[in-house]
């Protein structure tokens, strides 16, 4: 049953088949409400896609998980690297990155030897005690190119 | 909101260091965990082993709980190909309970991730949990797939009281 748990977690990755070195899958639930943010990639920091806007409430729960999958064919890449985070930010579609500070409500990241159609998930529940405006980002690191590759959803806590 | 993230982070790479000398595993797996001033670390094992008495970690609901994991294949020369590390937060009914929980809705935290290891090959983790709910859980990392190279898996837990 734990296999099976891990392996629903893994099997979405259907859905984010794209022409991207990664493709992501970032999904943030709430009160019956879901938003799904797909892969953009920086520079520009912000990427170009609009972000999705999830409502939820001060000190409710909410359901992040996200789903990545190496789409470079070149070969493995030594300690890349993901990482993600709930940070506030000061209004809904900012275009600069808030800093990893104070705010960050939660945050994570993982280091591995990244190989072809290799993949990274997680799933978890978060509880944003105030009202405000969030930002929710999972990003690339370290993966040896031009650019990084990152999904976002804005977080309009009430 | 702040949690208090940087400081409770700052400590673990002394709490893992220290667990790592103390190992002698060829797929070293480790995991630590603090909040509130408490720690535990946990070293791994073989899934084939006797289970060894998980370490007791106290906590406060909604108390940031920082966590760290780390697998390296520390001296087999070989690869070991197509292994999961499976990382997961989950309700359990007594601390030291035999029986690993199945995962569900309750689950208040779960990652895996996909990677080849190389010799001296390593995966890690590190993040910061909202403690849940007063209550018992399991915090466990494992691999799943390596017993196809490596003869069997290996793991790292502890129990986690909520107050």
């Amino acid at each position: 049953m734990k296999a099976l748990f891990t392996l629903g977690l893994l099997a979405a990755l259907g859905a984010t088949a794209r022409a991207e070195h990664f493709n992501i899958e970032l999904v943030a639930a709430a009160d019956g409400a879901r938003q799904t943010s797909y892969a953009d990639q920086s520079p520009p920091a912000m990427g170009v896609n609009p972000r999705p806007v999830l409502q939820a409430r001060a000190g409710q729960p909410i359901t992040v998980q996200f789903i990545m999958t190496n789409g470079y064919p070149h070969g493995t890449i030594r300690q890349a690297g993901v990482r993600y985070y709930v940070v506030r930010e000061a209004a809904l579609a900012q275009r600069t990155l808030p800093a990893l500070d104070g705010s960050v409500v939660t945050q994570g990241a993982f280091d591995l030897d990244l190989k072809p159609k290799g993949r990274i998930g997680a799933r978890m529940r978060i509880v944003i005690p105030r009202p405000g405006i969030y930002l929710l980002r999972v990003e690339s690191l370290r993966t040896q190119n031009t650019h990084e590759h990152f999904s976002a959803i804005d977080l309009q806590v009430r | 909101m702040n949690f208090g993230i940087s400081a409770a982070r700052a400590l673990l790479p002394v709490l893992l260091g220290g667990a790592l000398a103390a190992s002698a595993d060829d797929l070293c797996t480790r995991l630590a965990a603090r909040s509130g001033g408490r720690q535990q670390t946990a070293a791994g094992q073989a899934a084939n082993a006797a289970p060894a008495p998980r370490p007791l970690l106290v906590v406060k609901s909604g108390a940031p709980i920082s966590v760290e994991w780390s697998v390296v294949n520390a001296d087999k020369p070989g690869a070991i190909r197509d292994v999961t590390l499976h990382c997961f937060l989950a309700p359990e009914s007594t601390a030291g309970q035999r029986e690993t929980p199945k995962l569900g809705p309750d689950t208040v935290y779960e990652s895996a991730l996909t990677m080849d290891f190389e010799a001296k090959g390593r995966g890690a983790a590190d993040f910061v949990l909202q403690a849940p709910a007063p209550g018992v859980y399991l915090l466990r990392v494992e691999t799943i797939g390596a017993a196809k190279d490596h003869g069997h898996e290996h793991y790292a837990a502890m129990d986690v009281k909520v107050e």
